[in-house]
């Protein structure tokens, strides 16, 4: 049993922009992560040298559950300039959903009414700050 | 031709007590309705009108802009009306570029084609014709579009990632499609049912499923 949400840990590991590559192409799934080596950690595709090292390190020969983290994403779309409509289409929700999940972010809870995890919180003030066009555009094709 | 709006088709529009006598064409009716409601409005707070309740134009324009909400408040009937007027392959364009969000229909005049981004002409012009001038509620149609998936040997983790689900999310769908369950737990209408067998039939371009 792990005493910390993944969502924690996987910030703390690689940081909020390798964390948005991630959650982009691999979240909802189960991802292996490649064995650690030294001189010749396999990549994992989409990601960094440095994100797929840490990933290796912490979690090598592991499957990891990773976290769909809707919040996250919305809040970088958002910050991008794009429109409820189109964050509905890239996060395959309505746009009934996207205003559900934009009130629970200013509420600071989860889908249970929970409160976020601090991971969780701080991954929404990085996607809020960070300035957009530091974030990999190659991730404009998901969700179609 | 559109027709006529009566009181069966609109009938919070116009009710019984609105319809003109005789056979009156669509202007002598908004005549009718005109003067109807500029001597109600004029006797209004008068022995015989007591104020207190919504003035007559007031409330012609309550009850227009609460047909119009309708509209957008049956979007499982809408859903079922789109699925019939499309071929399945322009449905599935529909749903994978629009599928969660409001989308305008152009209004089309006859023998025109209509635009819609991403769709064909004629299903553009399908939609223009039962929709021209109104916001459709696109359904996200998660069911149709996983088993398309599937049918073309997707995994579940790929189905996850292109429905913006996770993998059990994917694993839950799978069984309630199984036991012909909506998510709410009622059984799948005979229109769902219909849409599931399309999608199992559903044959496409080679070059086009790589970016579906």
């Amino acid at each position: 049993m792990r005493d910390r949400p993944l969502t924690d840990e996987l910030l703390d590991l690689i940081g909020a922009k390798a964390m948005f590559d991630l959650v982009v192409s691999y979240g909802g799934t189960r991802l292996y992560v490649p064995r650690y080596r030294r001189e010749a950690t396999a990549e994992i595709e989409g990601l960094g040298t440095e994100a797929s090292r840490s990933l290796a390190e912490a979690f090598g020969g592991l499957l990891i559950r990773v976290p769909l983290c809707r919040e996250f994403k919305l809040v970088v779309y958002e910050g991008r300039g794009l429109s409820n409509a189109q964050i509905a289409v890239k996060l395959g929700i309505t746009e009934t959903g996207v205003g559900k999940i934009k009130r629970r972010v200013q509420n600071g809870t989860s889908v249970s009414g929970a409160r976020l995890s601090k991971g969780m919180l701080r991954l929404i003030e990085a996607g809020k700050t960070v300035p957009m066009d530091s974030w990999k555009v190659a991730s404009e094709g998901e969700g179609e | 031709m559109r027709p006529y709006p009566s009181s069966e088709a609109f009938p919070a529009l116009f009710p019984r007590t609105m319809l003109p006598p005789g056979n009156m064409d669509f202007i002598g009716h908004m005549a009718f309705l005109g003067v109807i409601g500029i001597v109600s409005d004029s006797l209004r707070g008068t022995h015989m009108l007591p104020t207190g309740s919504m003035g007559f134009f007031a409330r012609a324009r309550d009850l227009a802009a609460k047909a119009g909400r309708q509209a957008h408040m049956r979007p499982n009937i809408i859903a079922e009306e789109i699925f019939e007027l499309l071929t399945p392959e322009s449905y599935l364009d529909l749903v994978t570029q629009y599928g969660g969000t409001r989308l305008y229909v152009p209004v089309c005049k006859r023998g025109k084609n209509a635009k819609i981004p991403g769709l064909d002409s004629d299903a553009a012009t399908a939609l223009a014709d039962a929709f021209g001038g109104l916001f459709l509620q696109v359904p996200v149609a998660r069911e149709f579009r996983a088993i398309v998936y599937w049918e073309r040997g997707f995994s579940n983790a790929q189905v996850a990632a292109k429905l913006g689900l996770s993998e059990s999310g994917v694993n839950k769908l799978r069984a309630r499609i199984k036991a012909g369950k909506t998510s709410s737990g009622a059984t799948f209408s005979k229109a769902a049912l219909r849409q599931i067998e399309a999608a199992k039939s559903i044959r496409l371009d080679p070059e086009k499923d790589a970016g579906t």
